[in-house]
């Protein structure tokens, strides 16, 4: 990676003073690293034999079908740490880069490190594997800051093992929600409602986050078109697993029976959201298979329990086009800010809040959110 | 004119096609030595306000061709932005590839004898500018 001579990579390089201070925010998808070597060591030995870690070390699980990034490198190059690594691998140096420099509150931690386990059969390891980051997490990042805060990643395999994970951290300090790697599982099979009953019990909104392998690996959403074969056909498309969650998680009743469960979709995009609600009540309407699950209209459910984040933010010619979209999905009660980082395609949060109609800002930036995940956010 | 001009170092001290980026009264902006010269942008993408000069040297891209080919061009002279890789020319601050009709700030850049200064006051081109919803 080169650098620059004079000044440390990202921290005190012009970024202008940040305009969104006045707004404190809370970060719903924010990306940082663990060293895999540590998650390994601390699984038992029998699982450890079987867990590999590839040369590009911040990831397993990847197969050669992956398109590959015309960038060359999917983080952020201004956010390398002083003392070296990856982006979003050293927390002193992501709390003066981006916690202190945006006033950031609460920076909801997306553990992308753990979206490899889709691919893997052997549901002990898996369970190892996520247990040793879930710890690492905790001691590495909230330790650090309280304002890192953690979501339990639980087995996409095995809702037992899931169940247990959720029992086993719920009430640690910092864990404010809980994920799963998307691979493939019917969100509104009934084979979840085990885990959602837990999550329930102990008021942990579910967060849902593209896996990086969407639509170019087998067990991961698939996407219409079949293999994407480009990073950009890819990044188009991410909208796609969001919308099948969406219409999983509230046609299929999952949401009436949890009815106090919240579910955050981060990085699917949002300007589809509001013509999808429309669709689904017109099904609902009809007859269309929903209505003996559900007694009230698709919408209600989805504008009381679903949350969608605002990054990538859609960008059209006229920041304009944007207004009626999100007044179509009531974007004053779904909209979270996200910024990604430190992934390439991050927001700057004073953009992005700027970029939204001013009555919007202080409940993306932040009330939402606190509605979301409520007083485990400490705020 | 000493009043506006901001010393960025020593003709020795910059490391080919590599930013140098100094605090100046009109902002942060980043020096650059290549093999015809010196040049100085403003360190602020037009985007999004990520450091452009920040993470990457300056670079060579490539331009349309037909799918599978790939032409190198604009050799050593490529400021990639090091969050959305939106690409520049360092001498006119022009878009490659028509990403934006936005362009990069730049500053003329003075070497008197090994010393080199940049002038912040004397910026050209299009100003980083971020869209903002109108109310
Ligand atoms: S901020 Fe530079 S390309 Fe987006």
């Amino acid at each position: 990676m080169n650098g620059v001579s004079k000044v440390s990579p990202g921290v005190g390089t012009g970024l202008s003073k940040p305009v969104a201070a006045a707004l404190s925010i809370v970060d719903c998808d924010f990306h940082p690293f663990v060293p895999l070597q540590e998650v390994i060591a601390r699984m038992p030995a029998r699982a450890r034999r079987s867990v590999q870690v590839s040369s590009y070390a911040a990831v397993l699980g990847r197969e050669h079908n992956r398109f590959l990034i015309p960038t060359g490198e999917p983080l952020r190059l201004d956010a390398v740490p002083t003392r070296g690594g990856l982006a979003g691998s050293d927390p002193a140096f992501a709390v003066a880069d981006y916690l202190d420099r945006w006033g950031i509150a609460a920076a909801v931690m997306m553990p992308i490190q753990a979206m490899g386990v889709i691919a893997w059969a052997a549901e002990e390891v898996v369970n190892s594997y996520l247990a040793a980051m879930n710890d690492l997490f905790l001691e590495m990042w909230h330790a650090e800051d309280p304002r890192f805060k953690m979501l339990i990643s639980v087995s996409p395999h095995d809702p037992d093992a899931a169940v247990r994970e959720i029992e086993r951290l719920a009430d640690k300090p910092g864990v404010v929600g809980f994920q799963i790697p998307m691979g493939e599982i019917g969100l509104g099979s009934s084979a979840m409602f085990k885990v959602y009953a837990a999550a329930a019990h102990f008021g942990l909104p579910l967060v849902l986050h593209p896996n990086s392998v969407d639509c170019s690996l087998q067990n991961s959403p698939s996407c219409a078109g079949r293999v994407t074969r480009s990073y950009a056909e890819h990044h188009v498309l991410l909208s796609q697993p969001g919308q099948g969650a969406a219409t999983q998680l509230v046609m299929s009743g999952a949401l009436e029976r949890f009815p106090t469960m919240r579910v955050v979709l981060a990085e699917f995009g949002f300007s589809w959201v509001g013509p999808m609600m429309w669709r689904m009540d017109t099904a609902w309407q009809r007859g269309g298979g929903a209505d003996g699950l559900l007694p009230r209209p698709p919408s209600e459910y989805l504008l009381n329990q679903l949350r969608f984040t605002t990054q990538p933010y859609d960008e059209p010619g006229n920041p304009r086009d944007l207004v009626p979209i999100l007044d179509s999905m009531q974007a004053h009660r779904t909209l979270v800010f996200s910024s990604d980082y430190p992934h390439w395609d991050t927001d700057r949060p004073d953009v992005v809040l700027r970029r939204l109609p001013v009555e919007l800002r202080e409940r993306v930036a932040k009330q939402t959110a606190m509605e979301t995940f409520g007083t485990r956010l400490g705020l | 004119m000493d009043n506006d001009r901001v010393r960025a170092g020593v003709v020795d001290e910059f490391v080919l096609n590599r930013f140098r980026v100094v605090d100046t009264p009109a902002g942060a902006i980043g020096v650059v030595r290549t093999t015809d010269g010196f040049y100085a942008v403003l360190n602020r993408c037009p985007h999004m306000g990520a450091p452009v000069c920040v993470g990457t040297d300056l670079t060579t891209s490539t331009v349309a061709s037909r799918p599978f080919e790939y032409r190198l061009a604009h050799e050593d002279r490529v400021v990639r932005c090091p969050w959305h890789r939106w690409e520049f020319r360092v001498d006119t601050g022009e878009s490659i590839g028509n990403t934006t009709k936005a362009r990069l700030l730049r500053f003329p850049v003075i070497v008197e004898g090994a010393e080199v200064f940049v002038q912040y006051r004397a910026a050209r081109g299009a100003a980083a500018r971020v869209k903002e919803t109108p109310q």
